[in-house]
């Protein structure tokens, strides 16, 4: 048998022979949004399991860390009894104050007869033979082994996975960053609990200093509420939105999601839109550049086919996750961890990992007929398996397509609405046809609107007859914007910087270099459009996107970018840039995101010393 | 291998004052937050004068007295970290939340060698000196609960007698009232269910708004060699002892 921790970061194995003082059928490491509905799932299938927690309250996000429902994630599973029962006789309010969840989620574990340990950490993980087979943990009392047939990681943040022998990277593949944190402040004002969510900037919680440093800052910044109503607290729990990303038996990816990918063993539906947070798209890698930027469908929500291999550590055995900490790309995982779909990932989790242990099989090789059966009867697996993929309306029960038939719909060219028949194009399966007839279109238009729609739609088809008129876009730039979301519509002045970065000709670069190098550029009106005292959203947006633009024109023709990074370093210096988008102090998210945008810069474009 | 002079476990206002003015120190904590005395556990409301005398003890006290913590006698408690943190980010010091020691070994040359879980897994940190303000395992704890009603008087009469040996005191705001309430377990989840159950059957014309996620401490200065924030009901006076405290505590 070995001990695997993780000491300064570094995987460490020694042998052990551990004396388990515990032993159950599972073993569910962190009492969180998912990890209860786990470990209630589990015992209300027979199964003899111990819930650890390393906090002194169960709940998580969700309870102490004030996160209430959120309008994505899709319904069912036994969360919805709990719901019910967040009555007022004893506390104020309903899903809003964190003990009401509490008291009711500790009565259903009660109930299901889970053990629940709190104020215990895990340090360790036993393994033999690549089977985990329990935890080291640090108590109050001192250090003790638990033994399990199976545990379930759901410490959110993969903690035990972390000291597995498995694959992990973190965050965007370009730079390494996650989504946001949030720290929500609760105040109480006309006898109601509000709650703000104020992204917070971005954290690295496997950072011991940066976790401790920006979680300070945040919580100073949160000072700011206190005279906002009745001040009732910062969430004890820092709202982290985004782990690490471990290689499990099955991998979600973005292009899972929006190619609609078969899977052979779905665990459950997840339902959301790509919830990005943060404005740098211009870092974006291109799918989700063609979804969220050029086809502008930020708000678009899909019913998601999570994996039940996405839990599964890649050939380790005895182990899986539960709640946000699953094997998905930055992107899918975005979509894949709103609330209701933690309590009822969870709930899946745990019947499955029940089924494993009563039929001494593995996670993956239960019958999952059976499972499917189960998890229906739950309400936790929707019965409809069909894509749901659209604009969905205020109850979610009606669904406006958004991919079809290109030459029925050339009329949405006309729109200021394009995003789903751009995006129609680019999956469209015969895009030199496709491309045709928005080239037919675009001829016959004399209205600036549609020809510079088609362009767009040509552009997203790689198709360089858009160049002309996504020039046009540029010399012409002004704050337009699409409008076919609720939020997050895109400007078009971006969009086409975005694509001439991909199509254009070398003598683009004399096109785009004065929106990036140009002192009178930051003059223009359109940049007065949208700005606060704070913040400058659009100049954000199109300098970023043009900064890209210009990198990878001079990247895709192969100039050196040597005098391009010189000229970079020097706009730099003076912190001229970033004083022009956003006053905000250093650890807010619009300073950071320009202040890293501006170090990537330097690095992509460095070539000498 | 850095070596510190203090590693000080928790981030009390003590601790705080102490590093502060000592340098070379290093905080672990527990939570995800500072002030666990006071704020986290809402330790106390009414208010005791504290008048700081030193410079970082007037700062501090700027702060709070820049956002009103104190008012009429008493102390916004709720409202407490996220001034000390805006109080904490122009200051230097090294705090590492959600930390916790595993193990503290003394080396043959008197320093110590403590390791410690935290984000990173486990760390390993020398140090002269450690300081424990944790509360000894005997300490008596409490349990602080925020209750509002409009005829707090009446309400607090029957919660008295539902709720054996608890206290009570108005909190920060009208209409609000702290209930403390002695810690009959040592699990909290266990406890606010009892509490719900017996304010159930209680009937009182009172709701809870908010309860402490920790266990708070009761004063005890008996055997106690660093000043620790549960003996204080202020914490710039808190704050000002571990400022002024000679020497650490081994």
């Amino acid at each position: 048998m070995k001990l695997y921790t993780l000491k300064d970061n570094k995987l460490h194995i020694t042998d052990a022979t551990p004396d388990f003082s515990l032993v159950c059928d599972i073993l569910c490491v962190g009492a969180g949004t998912a990890g209860i509905y786990a470990a209630d799932s589990a015992a209300r299938e027979g199964s003899d399991v111990i819930l650890l927690e390393y906090s002194s309250c169960i709940g998580g996000m969700h309870v102490r860390g004030n996160v209430c429902m959120y309008y994505y994630g899709d319904e069912g599973g036994s969360y919805l009894e709990d719901e019910a029962k967040y009555n007022r006789d004893v506390f104020l309010a309903g899903n809003q104050q964190p003990e009401t969840k509490q008291t009711v989620l500790y009565k259903r574990l009660k109930k299901s007869g889970v053990k629940i340990f709190c104020n215990h950490t895990p340090i360790g993980v036993y393994a033999e033979d690549n089977r985990v087979k329990g935890v080291q943990v640090l108590t109050n009392e001192g250090i003790i082994s638990i033994g399990a047939k199976m545990v379930i990681d759901s410490t959110s943040d993969g903690h035990l996975i972390r000291m597995l022998p498995v694959e992990k990277s973190y965050g965007r593949k370009i730079d390494g960053k996650t989504v946001p944190f949030t720290v929500r402040t609760v105040y109480f004002a006309n006898r109601c609990f509000m709650s703000i969510n104020d992204d917070s900037g971005y954290i690295n919680q496997y950072d011991k200093s940066d976790f401790s440093k920006k979680t300070i800052l945040a919580h100073a910044n949160s000072a700011k509420f206190i005279d906002k109503g009745e001040f009732i607290n910062v969430a004890s729990i820092t709202g982290v939105r985004e782990g690490l990303f471990f290689e499990g038996e099955d991998v979600i990816k973005l292009e899972n999601i929006l190619y609609d990918t078969p899977c052979e063993k779905t665990l459950f539906y997840a339902y959301s839109d790509v919830d990005k947070h943060g404005h740098d798209m211009a870092l974006d890698e291109d799918l989700f550049q063609n979804w969220f930027v050029i086809s502008n469908l930020s708000t678009v929500t899909a019913s998601i086919k999570v994996p039940m291999g996405c839990v599964v550590p890649k050939n380790i055995k005895g182990i899986v996750t539960a709640g946000r900490c699953i094997s998905a790309d930055s992107y899918s995982l975005s979509s894949i961890r709103m609330n209701r779909d933690m309590f009822r990932m969870g709930e899946c989790v745990g019947l499955a990992c029940s089924m494993a242990v009563k039929n001494q099989c593995d996670f993956l090789e239960i019958d999952y007929p059976e499972y499917l059966a189960k998890v229906k009867e739950r309400g936790c697996f929707k019965s409809n398996n069909q894509r749901i993929f659209g604009f969905a309306n205020g109850s979610r029960n009606t669904y406006t397509p958004i991919v079809f038939d290109v030459e029925k719909n050339l009329h949405l060219l006309e729109t200021t609405t394009p995003g789903a028949i751009i995006w129609s194009s680019y999956v469209s399966k015969n895009k030199e046809e496709t491309a045709e007839i928005v080239y037919k279109k675009l001829l016959s238009s004399d209205n600036s609107l549609t020809k510079y729609n088609c362009a767009i739609a040509l552009g997203i088809m790689n198709d360089c007859r858009a160049l002309p008129l996504l020039r046009e876009i540029v010399e012409n730039r002004d704050s337009f914007r699409f409008t076919d979301c609720r939020r997050s519509n895109q400007l078009r002045t971006s969009i086409a910087l975005c694509l001439l970065g991909r199509l254009g000709d070398k003598e683009d670069i004399s096109l785009i270099e004065p929106l990036v190098f140009d002192e009178k550029e930051f003059l223009k009106e359109m940049y007065r459009e949208e700005a606060t005292e704070k913040y400058n959203p659009i100049y954000f947006d199109v300098f970023t996107h043009a900064s890209m633009a210009l990198i990878k024109l001079y990247k895709k023709h192969n100039i050196d970018t040597n005098e391009l990074h010189i000229k970079f370093k020097n706009l730099f210096a003076d912190d001229k840039i970033i004083n022009r988008i956003t006053s905000h102090p250093y650890g807010h998210p619009h300073f950071v995101e320009i202040y890293d945008f501006q170090k990537h810069v330097l690095k992509i474009t460095r070539t000498r010393d | 291998m850095h070596l510190y002079d203090s590693l000080i476990i928790g981030a009390g206002y003590s601790s705080l004052g102490y590093a502060l003015k000592n340098g070379n120190s290093i905080i672990i904590e527990e939570n995800q937050c500072a002030d666990p005395n006071f704020y986290l556990s809402l330790k106390n409301f009414s208010y005791t004068e504290c008048t700081p005398v030193t410079d970082l003890g007037k700062k501090l006290n700027s702060v709070f007295e820049k956002y009103n913590l104190f008012k009429d006698g008493f102390m916004c408690t709720n409202a407490f970290e996220p001034a000390l943190c805006e109080f904490l980010i122009n200051e230097d010091v090294e705090i590492l939340l959600k930390s916790r020691v595993v193990n503290c070994k003394n080396l043959d040359d008197g320093t110590f060698e403590i390791t410690v879980i935290n984000a990173e897994g486990l760390n390993t940190i020398y140090a002269k000196d450690v300081i424990d303000t944790r509360p000894s395992k005997n300490a008596q704890k409490y349990l602080t609960v925020i209750s509002m009603t409009e005829n707090i008087d009446p309400a607090i009469k029957i919660l008295s007698e539902v709720f054996e040996n608890s206290t009570f005191e108005k909190a920060f705001y009208c209409d609000r009232f702290a209930m403390y309430l002695p810690a009959g377990t040592s699990d909290i989840n266990e406890m606010l269910n009892n509490i719900h159950d017996l304010w159930l059957t209680a009937k009182v014309d009172a709701k809870i708004l908010y309860v402490a996620p920790v266990f708070a401490t009761k004063a005890d200065k008996n055997n106690v060699l660093f000043p620790k924030d549960y003996n204080f009901s202020n914490p710039i006076e808190a704050f000002e002892a571990g400022v002024l405290f000679q020497g650490g505590a081994k």
